[in-house]
């Protein structure tokens, strides 16, 4: 039976009880029918009365488990870990600072936990010493976030012949809203469930997977209003993705935009005259971040399909140039909403009619800098071309770009408008090869920046590389191509046409002058977003497993470790009963493997995708 | 004659390294001309179980109709088969054992590689028939991977 919930537990207390309820009930049943032998349902265990006793200590742990108001969630406690990115603006930075320079060589695995194997973005969520993590595959598990011990399991019931395997059925985050930990499911339900049993408090479909639609971003939760942007759109779904606004509460759609503008609304122009039926892409798989002052939501949308415009129709511009009629809208854009009404305040297309798939669809992190003597707040963000641009929160008007010096396909910014010109040589037609960098795994993909606003400084996780493009001659008879480009990564090349060992880049950078700090450029890609914390440590992981702390300020590695898989989640640190810890979950597969383990043949990595709870903390005695 | 110069570049690299294992795929020099090789056939059960296969281990890059892929490229349609077909089955084999999945390159059964080339090769339009599609390179490099009529 499809979509039958059910909290399938840890054995709690409640759940044994019920256990034993029903192991009498059918006892029962078999008196009933003599020709049931009572033996068959004998329960396989009595429980100790100890057990009894742990499982009661458990429940009463969960019961003290706070709601979260809009309020929190916009000033969260120290202790706790919420949000993907821990605050709304998406900073990732902890004002924990028991872990410093001078310790963090000390931090020993506290515990871990085993999830079910695949690609694992989400970070565990924290919240009054109780963690919350996502499985692959559609199970959420409450865990004591002091010691691992399981506290309650949901398996939400995927459709009948569901296979779970691929990046659709990862998520970059759950969220918490209320008495609810909220998750967006592989069948495209947003499940709502009661942080201290795991029971459904709410359970609603908002859109058909059997469209091809799928989500695996990062669930945030604006003004009561649950973000959700549907990813997939490159499957062929003619019109493209949507964003919806929720409420967080009961998980009711509120709002509905879809991210390829309609022939007959604004920006439906910008489509070369294209009907809506061949009109492709604009997934949106990042998360959001939102301004509670502004009351602006803010979030990335990806870029069009198949990847190159001759191939998919928008180039040669209708009319001759290149210019308004061809800029697909709302593709590789930045969108700003009003989460209660989902009114477009403003947006801003960073690229127009992309033939690269460079995917602006990463984070939006909130600042304030001085710009020109007056301090202004700004939305930064990059594509996969490692070009930070910076826009005004308030209007999405360009203030600045910094380009991290990768990509070669871009020859000028304007530095009014932002608009870029493309090298055209570097873009190939049907039948042509071209290289140039990057590839379109990204010179940054989705592991996110974090942001120290005491200095200003974004820290950025990166990769160098470079691509080869062969847009594929499609016949039209053949159907809808998906990307159309047959792609390999090549090692990357500096200016004078040398190639390098290194692939990683670290990087830290001021926003205030734009001057990198430091910058560190180990061999391994970069897989994890950045995770800052009071004690000035930053932490970090690669492709090759390691997961590392580094020095905020001088970007020296003081601490790593290595783990069994690709350390694939946002790490988090949180607090419980006092103590420190940090946090990380594993997973393997997903755009990272499957992407660079052609030009780095010797990172070898488990075929099983081995995901992984880790915890790590400074030695502290056994009670 | 296959010739490596006629594949996609991002193929190619894959190809070198294939030869390097010395993947019986590639010593078709010195075999009979291909058109002259007897048909690859291949089992609905084969094919039948290559869907899962794929399902679990391909789909997320190539697609759920082979042909709709977000980040890989197309599994049939013109390009492919220029590549792929008229050319011993033992070519594909070569590919997709040595280099797929890109995450655990040959981490699958040879069974099950052979079943995912079934799969693949009824979604080109090939009808399955009684004789399996063998799961080693030396049977494959007998047989002719030919395009559908």
């Amino acid at each position: 039976m499809p979509h039958m919930e059910e909290n399938s537990g840890g054995i709690t207390l409640k759940t044994f009880r019920k256990s034993a309820i029903l192991a009498a009930c059918l006892a029962c049943s078999a008196l009933i029918h003599p020709g049931l032998a009572m033996a068959q349902f004998v329960m396989p265990g009595e429980p100790d009365e100890r057990s009894l006793e742990i499982l009661a200590e458990r429940e009463a742990y969960l019961g003290q488990i706070t709601p979260v108001d809009d309020a929190l969630l916009q000033n969260p406690p120290a202790e706790d870990w919420l949000n993907w990115r821990r605050t709304l603006d998406g900073h990732a930075d902890s004002p924990l600072d028991s872990i410093t320079p001078d310790n963090v060589g000390g931090l020993q695995l506290a515990w871990s936990w085993a999830l079910n194997d695949g690609p694992s973005y989400a970070p565990p969520l924290v919240h009054d010493g109780v963690m919350f993590v996502y499985n692959f595959g559609d199970r959420v598990q409450a865990l004591d976030a002091r010691n691992g011990d399981l506290l309650w399991t949901y398996n939400h019931q995927l459709p009948d012949g569901t296979v779970v395997a691929g990046t659709n059925f990862a998520r970059k985050s759950m969220a918490i809203y209320g008495e609810n930990l909220l998750t967006m499911t592989s069948d495209l339900r947003l499940v709502g469930l009661n942080m201290q049993t795991g029971e459904v408090a709410f359970d609603v479909q908002l859109a058909d997977p059997a469209d091809q639609f799928a989500y695996n971003g990062a669930l945030t939760i604006a003004n009561g209003v649950a973000i959700i942007g549907m990813t997939g759109c490159g499957a062929g779904q003619a019109g493209g993705c949507f964003i919806l606004g929720a409420d967080a509460s009961t998980g009711e759609e509120m709002w509905r935009f879809n991210t390829v503008a309609r022939p007959d609304e604004p920006g439906g122009e910008t489509w070369n005259d294209l009907p809506l039926d061949q009109r492709y892409g604009g997934s949106v798989w990042g998360g959001a971040t939102y301004d509670p002052e502004l009351d602006l939501v803010y979030i990335g949308v990806g870029q069009p399909y198949p990847w190159n415009a001759e191939v998919r129709g928008t180039s040669p511009a209708v009319g001759g140039e290149d210019g308004e009629g061809n800029s697909l809208l709302y593709t590789n854009s930045t969108l700003a909403f009003h989460p209660q009404t989902g009114e477009l305040a403003w947006h801003y297309q960073h690229v127009a009619n992309d033939s690269l798939d460079m995917d602006y669809a990463f984070e939006r992190t909130i600042v304030d800098l001085d710009v020109d003597g007056e301090t202004r707040r700004l939305v930064v963000t990059s594509s996969k071309l490692a070009i930070f641009e910076a826009l005004d929160a308030e209007t999405g008007e360009f203030v600045f770009a910094r380009d991290m010096g990768i990509q070669n396909v871009i020859t000028d910014i304007d530095p009014e408008t932002g608009a870029k010109t493309f090298n055209m040589d570097l873009i190939a037609g049907p039948g042509q090869t071209t290289e140039f960098c990057p590839h379109a795994g990204g010179a940054r993909s989705f592991p996110a920046t974090a942001y120290h606003a005491e200095t200003q400084t974004l820290y950025i996780p990166m990769q160098e590389h470079c691509a080869r493009y062969e847009p594929l001659e499609v016949d039209p008879e053949d159907g809808y191509p998906g990307a159309a480009v047959s792609w390999a990564v090549l090692p990357y090349r500096n200016a004078d046409g040398e190639t390098q060992e290194t692939v990683g880049r670290l990087e830290a950078l001021n926003l205030g002058n734009l001057e990198t700090e430091w910058v560190n450029r180990p061999r391994s890609p970069q897989s994890t977003g950045v995770l800052l914390t009071g004690g000035g440590v930053l932490f970090e992981g690669s492709m090759d497993r390691y997961f590392t702390a580094y020095a905020m300020d001088s970007g020296d590695l003081l601490w790593e470790t290595r783990l069994g898989d690709i350390p694939n989640s946002f790490p988090i640190t949180y607090e419980a009963d006092g103590r420190q810890y940090i946090a990380v979950i594993t997973g393997g597969g997903g755009p990272f493997a499957a992407t660079w383990g052609g030009m780095m043949p010797d990172i070898l990595l488990p075929p099983q995708q081995g995901s992984e709870v880790y915890v790590f903390a400074l030695p502290e005695p056994r009670d | 004659m296959h010739s490596l110069s006629r594949l996609p570049a991002s193929l190619r690299g894959a190809f070198l390294l294939a030869a390097l294992c010395a993947a019986p795929g590639f010593s078709q020099d010195e075999a009979a001309p291909a058109e002259d090789l007897p048909l690859a056939g291949f089992t609905a059960e084969q094919a039948e179980a290559g869907e899962l296969a794929y399902r679990q281990s391909c789909l997320s890059c190539h697609g759920s109709n082979l042909n709709n892929g977000t980040f890989g490229p197309p599994l049939k349609g013109r390009p492919f088969r220029e590549d792929f077909f008229d050319v011993p089955a033992s070519v594909l084999f070569a590919y997709v054992t040595n280099a797929m999945p890109p995450n655990a390159p040959g981490s699958l059964q040879h069974s099950a590689y052979a079943g995912i080339i079934a799969y693949i090769m009824q979604e080109n339009g090939i009808e399955a028939g009684d004789t399996p599609l063998p799961s080693n390179a030396e049977e494959l490099q007998e047989l002719l991977l030919a395009r559908p009529e």
